[in-house]
């Protein structure tokens, strides 16, 4: 039997079972490496498609792989209301940052060759991804934000294809994500799936 | 050579005054202590987070519910039973209680020197 820890100590960890154990990686991983296919091949639909498809994806990775194994939490009334707004904060900010680089595109300025594009792009997106971290306080985050903006000034800086660096980040945080979700499931192993106890 | 009978480790303890016995037993103080820190949660987390056996867990649940510390209400998300624990108002004051207890009684105990 596990020793008393302290009370914060205890609710901090239970919010992290709740939000930390890699799906969220790999979504944020696909999720890039959609901008980049949606810059590379002009297919400016992508990331709307992603989003749902994604958000879909995530719901049932959730319910049937890490909700099987932790079982159900409902958090503190406070902590659930922040955890909604920070929710919404970030995916607004995230919204914002694809249509604002989606019209930026359509305005023409961000074109390739334009060589500031690529900042700006990945600039759009390192800081939603760097709020979430701060917000969720998952201080990896900010490492994939820098991660992200590195690959855009390396592709600016060495003339890669236009959006070709997301495919890099967007790989490395998805490889992170799975490689934190295999060890998730290998440290809670899936009961007989009754949750109840009965 | 005089033979001296070994002190039980009960008669050591001094009694323990306000402390509720209930919330006192280790495992129990686990389980409240889970629960406290969050709004409900199903049998798995706690199991999960105590690491506590199936039996053991249901044993102590029962006498927490016994004394009306933790609520158990069975639901369905969409067909699947589900049963979610949660503390009622006087667990919650149970366990606040005890840790000011506790830390009455830990108050005289002086620093390590």
């Amino acid at each position: 039997m596990k020793s008393v820890a302290q009370l914060d100590q205890l609710e901090q960890r239970a919010y992290r079972r709740v939000v930390d154990h890699g799906a969220l990686d790999v979504w944020i991983g696909a999720a890039l490496v959609t901008v980049g296919l949606m810059l590379h091949a002009d297919l400016d639909y992508m990331p709307a498609i992603a989003f749902f498809v994604g958000a879909l994806a995530f719901e049932q990775i959730r319910r049937r792989l890490i909700e099987s194994r932790i079982g159900h939490v409902r958090l503190r009334a406070d902590r659930m209301a922040r955890l909604k707004t920070w929710r919404w904060l970030t995916l607004t900010a995230l919204i914002v940052a694809v249509f604002g680089v989606v019209a930026l595109r359509s305005l023409g300025w961000i074109d390739y060759p334009n060589s500031a594009g690529p900042l700006i792009v990945t600039g759009c997106l390192a800081l939603p991804l760097a709020l979430a971290g701060g917000l969720f306080g998952i201080r990896r985050w900010f490492v994939y934000a820098a991660v992200v903006f590195t690959g855009g000034v390396c592709e600016a800086w060495l003339d890669l294809a236009y959006g070709s660096s997301f495919y890099f980040s967007g790989g490395l945080v998805v490889s992170a994500g799975l490689v934190l979700l295999v060890r998730f499931v290998r440290c809670n192993p899936s009961g007989n799936g009754n949750s109840d106890g009965a | 050579m005089e033979i001296r009978m070994a002190r039980s480790p009960a008669s050591t303890h001094r009694p323990l005054g306000d402390v509720d016995r209930l919330v006192h037993e280790p495992a129990r103080l686990l389980i409240l202590s889970q629960l406290y820190v969050i709004e409900a949660c199903d049998f798995l987390f706690v199991q999960k987070q105590t690491g506590l056996t199936k039996g053991n867990l249901s044993s102590h649940l029962a006498k927490l519910e016994d004394a009306g510390y933790v609520e158990i209400v069975k639901e369905f998300e969409g067909k699947r039973p589900r049963t979610l624990l949660r503390l009622t108002p006087s667990g919650r004051e149970a366990f606040s209680t005890h840790v000011a207890s506790l830390r009455k009684w830990m108050a005289g105990v002086p620093d390590k020197t």
